[in-house]
């Protein structure tokens, strides 16, 4: 059997599209890096907010920024982040499953389900 | 001979459905030498007599369809000597639903002022405090609420969520396990999840 070499014209152009996609790789490379900067520096002036005036953090702030640093660190960022912000958006996340209140001068929906559980 | 009938009926024959009931005429019945004892009163309304006078009775039925005027009747129920604790403690409850933590607190304070042993007072602040974050204070009160009422289940679950906070779980785990032995078993799902989760952890 004979081996089909390719013709001059095929290697040069196989050269070129692996010139290409390398070029392609490179400038997504490029572009991953200066979006990972672009998170970092936001993330950063985040923190810098929080440690100028904490109050203005709201719940629904706390969990962006938490899963901003998620979603980082699942790229490959390697972020730390604030780690009390991390906390408090952890903590005010898991309040949200609380029982609620409980109003004075009726029966409690527990001892009623007790009562119903007697009977 | 027999009768031809033609098919088909040209004219489409009269559907028979249901008949509506016409208004009929009233009666004057002082034509007939009787007298008309019925005409003025045309709308009678029924109050209940055990709720006239009672606000605090009156303001929880309001609270139950979330009318802003049980707030009023609440006041008026303080003003009257009427379950003033808990209409204190009710009152909190609305102010923190209105994003008011200060007055609330102010509210479910005033309640124990009467009542130092109020249960619902005592766990609704919990669970203010645990809101903003104020963890060893609403763990205090939770504490205080399970020694008032060792049966209530939600008080188990709740301070099991602040201990998580404070990053103290091996008493986190102990009081979730206390809040499911407590409450039915349609809601443990939470309860479960958290328990993995803790166990993980540990």
């Amino acid at each position: 059997m004979k081996k089909l070499k390719p013709s001059k014209k095929q290697g040069v152009k196989s050269k070129e599209s692996n010139q290409d996609s390398n070029i392609k790789r490179l400038s997504l490379k490029q572009e991953n890096h200066n979006l990972n900067l672009l998170t970092r520096k936001g993330l950063a002036v985040i923190e810098t907010l929080y440690l100028t005036n904490p109050e203005i953090f709201r719940l629904a702030t706390m969990e962006a920024y938490s899963n901003m640093v998620s979603e980082l660190n699942s790229m490959g960022g390697e972020y730390e982040g604030n780690q009390e912000l991390l906390d408090l958006a952890t903590n005010q996340l898991l309040m949200q499953a609380k029982k609620p209140m409980q109003k004075a001068g009726k029966p409690k929906k527990s001892s009623i389900e007790t009562t119903k559980k007697a009977m | 001979m027999s009768k031809i009938v033609r098919f088909p009926v040209t004219q489409a024959p009269q559907k028979l459905g249901p008949k509506k009931v016409r208004k009929r005429k009233k009666v004057n019945l002082e034509d007939y030498g009787q007298l008309n004892l019925f005409n003025q009163a045309r709308e009678i309304r029924v109050i209940s007599l055990t709720q006239a006078g009672n606000y605090f009775e009156e303001a929880l039925r309001l609270d139950e369809k979330n009318d802003p005027r049980a707030e009023d009747f609440y006041l008026l129920a303080i003003k009257h000597n009427q379950s003033k604790s808990d209409a204190y403690c009710n009152l909190g409850i609305l102010k923190n639903d209105t994003q008011k933590s200060s007055e609330a607190i102010n509210y479910l304070t005033k309640c124990l002022e009467i009542d130092p042993r109020h249960f619902e007072a005592h766990y609704n602040l919990a669970n203010l405090y645990s809101d903003l974050g104020n963890y060893p204070l609403a763990k205090v009160h939770y504490e205080v609420a399970i020694q008032i009422e060792p049966e209530y289940p939600n008080c188990y679950f709740n301070i099991g969520l602040v201990l998580i906070s404070m990053k103290r779980f091996n008493e986190a785990i102990s009081h979730i396990k206390r809040y499911m032995e407590l409450s039915p078993e349609t809601d443990h799902h939470t309860a479960t999840e958290l328990l993995n989760t803790l166990t993980a952890l540990g």
